[in-house]
């Protein structure tokens, strides 16, 4: 079980760099040929369309390191068991967002399936699924970590005293880390 | 459902450490689920639509783009040059941080990750020749007000994404606001150094021979900020293409100084595409919620309120910029650029205000707040590295405020100081 996600997460990241690095040779060599009096207007578009599968793998990506940016100005304050379940509900609340995005993202998908990109001949839904495709990995990372959270529940309410929440989401991302480099 | 309850629901989940993208997302949502008539698709959609957006494909070019430069020893160079140049005025290391993020600005596109990469090069350095802590703190944390003024700044693409503004022009407008501001925090410095007193391990004034030296080794990293503000300016780029230029730029550079191993390029992109992942899944999720604004027609509204108030426009803008300041205080100054500039934008233009001139003092102010207590993400991450305590900072901060509060009056009241390089060679 584990090996598989640490697989997906190596797949995902090849595919998150190479969408990147796409759009930038497709940007720089349209920006180019337009100098010289000859565009290439379909690479603007191949771009533009893998824009948004960069964003949603990357966004998968930063979900797994933990690192999408939030403020502990007033949790850090809670008792930490408090802390412990709120972190619980904060994730469910996510899931439950993102499976929202997966349901209606699939439903937009389908509402004009003979729109195009631009020049390509590509349908539109290329596009839109790629929301559907990083929310249905981010569902995923988010219910590791809400079984992980949970995992961990007991070894929190015994040393509730000794450490911070700080700590456990330090633990939560370096236990993803240490898992994916495995 | 109406607008304040999207916010408290915001404010309720940003409270509870909802991170912020998922905070926007469903604050955002939450319009369209108690709609009666608007269906859930058109916050998908929104997303989806905000990364077709042409102009919004600088981020990630100048994201990737800021990360190569670092993996290809431009930093180092860089560092050595300021150093050389002015370490020995009166005040010491504190101007070597504010010509850094000068220099840097035409490179890295964000204050905070400015701020941090100073204080972890130069703050050790800056405390043992003499500088008091808090001082140091606060010239590293302020200092990188510059780099968020000078393009490629990530702010300014934001703000002409929401606002529809060129993002070609804010740049352009943002280069001698970004230099005056370098000049104002110097003479600050000079000018607490002789009132304090400071005693300092004195650095010697360099050689012409050192100089020319350092400046030939940091030639690319000079021309390109150079080559960037040339080719938007006469119009042979857009700044999504210039950004693309960018990173096949840093990419070259960093072979000539043969620092480019696969490995170390193969990093740069993971960490690029994580911290593309972070950005972009902000924006996208606030442009749902910037769609519940424009839907309740609030801009319409606010404008409608404040020109019943008779003031003189000036008076309204300082009047704006200081609420802007207030709110950054309290908030990212990315969330505030994302959420207030759909409204904003609409206000000033009416008042007959450039929205190209205010989207420099707006972002100015705006990240001025990451560098002020009570929520400041630059200060925390500066005085975390340099275990300062947030009060020294505050009150050796203090002349260094003034210097920007001055600047902002100046740029306020002179409005041809920011636009003289988008219109003035035109005319």
């Amino acid at each position: 079980m584990n090996k598989w996600l640490v697989m997906l997460a190596r797949i995902e990241e090849v595919v998150a760099v190479t969408a990147l690095l796409i759009i930038v040779l497709c940007v720089f060599i349209a920006a180019v040929t337009r100098s010289f009096g000859a565009p290439i207007i379909a690479s603007v578009d191949i771009a533009q369309s893998l824009f948004m599968w960069l964003c949603a793998l990357g966004a998968s990506q930063t979900l797994r390191r933990n690192e999408h940016v939030g403020i502990d100005l007033f949790t850090r304050y809670l008792p930490v068991v408090f802390q412990h379940y709120l972190a619980i509900a904060v994730r469910v609340l996510m899931a439950v967002f993102l499976l929202l995005l997966i349901i209606y993202g699939l439903s937009l998908a389908q509402i004009n399936p003979e729109r195009e990109i631009g020049v390509l001949e590509w349908p539109y839904s290329v596009i839109t699924l790629a929301i559907v495709f990083g929310a249905v990995l981010m569902l995923l990372t988010c219910c590791m970590q809400i079984a992980e959270l949970i995992r961990q529940r007991n070894s929190v309410l015994q040393s509730s005293e000794s450490s911070s929440h700080t700590q456990l989401n330090e633990d939560l991302s370096a236990h993803h880390t240490k898992s994916s480099r495995e | 459902m109406s607008l304040v309850w999207v916010l408290v629901i915001f404010m309720a989940l940003l409270i509870v450490r909802m991170p912020l993208a998922f905070s926007l997302g469903i604050a955002g949502s939450s319009y369209f689920l108690f709609s009666d008539f608007l269906p859930f698709e058109v916050a998908v959609q929104r997303m989806v639509s905000a990364s077709q957006s042409f102009p919004l494909l600088a981020v990630p070019f100048f994201i990737l783009a800021g990360q190569l430069m670092n993996t290809s020893g431009i930093t180092a160079s860089l560092v050595h040059l300021s150093r050389l140049l002015v370490s020995w005025i009166s005040g010491g290391l504190a101007h070597v941080t504010v010509l850094l993020s000068v220099t840097m600005g035409g490179v890295a596109g964000s204050a905070v990750a400015d701020a941090s990469m100073q204080a972890r090069v130069l703050g050790p350095a800056m405390i043992q020749s003499g500088l008091p802590k808090g001082f140091s703190a606060a010239s590293l944390a302020i200092s990188s007000l510059i780099t968020a003024t000078i393009p490629p700044s990530i702010g300014l693409i934001l703000y002409g994404f929401m606002g529809n503004v060129s993002i070609g022009q804010l740049f352009l407008a943002g280069v001698i606001p970004g230099l005056l501001m370098a000049v104002a925090l110097m003479l600050a410095i000079y000018w607490v150094a002789k009132w304090r007193n400071f005693e300092l391990d004195a650095a010697p004034k360099p050689s012409a021979k050192a100089v020319a030296s350092a400046l030939w080794q940091a030639k690319w990293a000079l021309l390109f900020p150079v080559l960037l503000i040339v080719t938007i300016r006469f119009g042979f780029f857009t700044p999504s293409e210039a950004g693309a230029f960018a990173v096949v730029y840093a990419f070259l550079v960093g072979l000539a100084h043969k620092k480019m191993t696969f490995k170390r390029v193969y990093d740069a992109l993971t960490q690029s595409v994580s911290d593309i992942g972070m950005v972009m899944l902000i924006i996208l999720c606030a442009n749902i919620s910037a769609y519940a604004i424009a839907f309740e027609q609030f801009p319409q509204t606010l404008t409608e309120a404040l020109l019943t108030v008779q003031l003189p426009p000036t008076l309204m803008l300082l009047a704006i910029l200081g609420f802007l300041a207030v709110i950054g205080m309290f908030m990212e100054a990315t969330v505030i650029v994302l959420l207030l500039t759909p409204i904003l934008v609409p206000v000033v233009t009416q008042m007959g205000v450039d929205p190209v001139h205010f989207g420099v003092l707006m972002m100015i102010v705006v990240t001025l707040g990451g560098m002020t207590p009570p929520v400041g993400v630059a200060m925390y991450a500066v005085c975390g590295i340099l275990k300062c305590s947030v009060e020294r900072y505050v009150v050796d901060a203090m002349p260094l405020f003034l210097a920007v509060f001055l600047l902002v009056v100046l740029l306020v009241l002179w409005p041809d100081l920011v636009m003289f390089l988008p219109n003035g060679l035109a005319n």
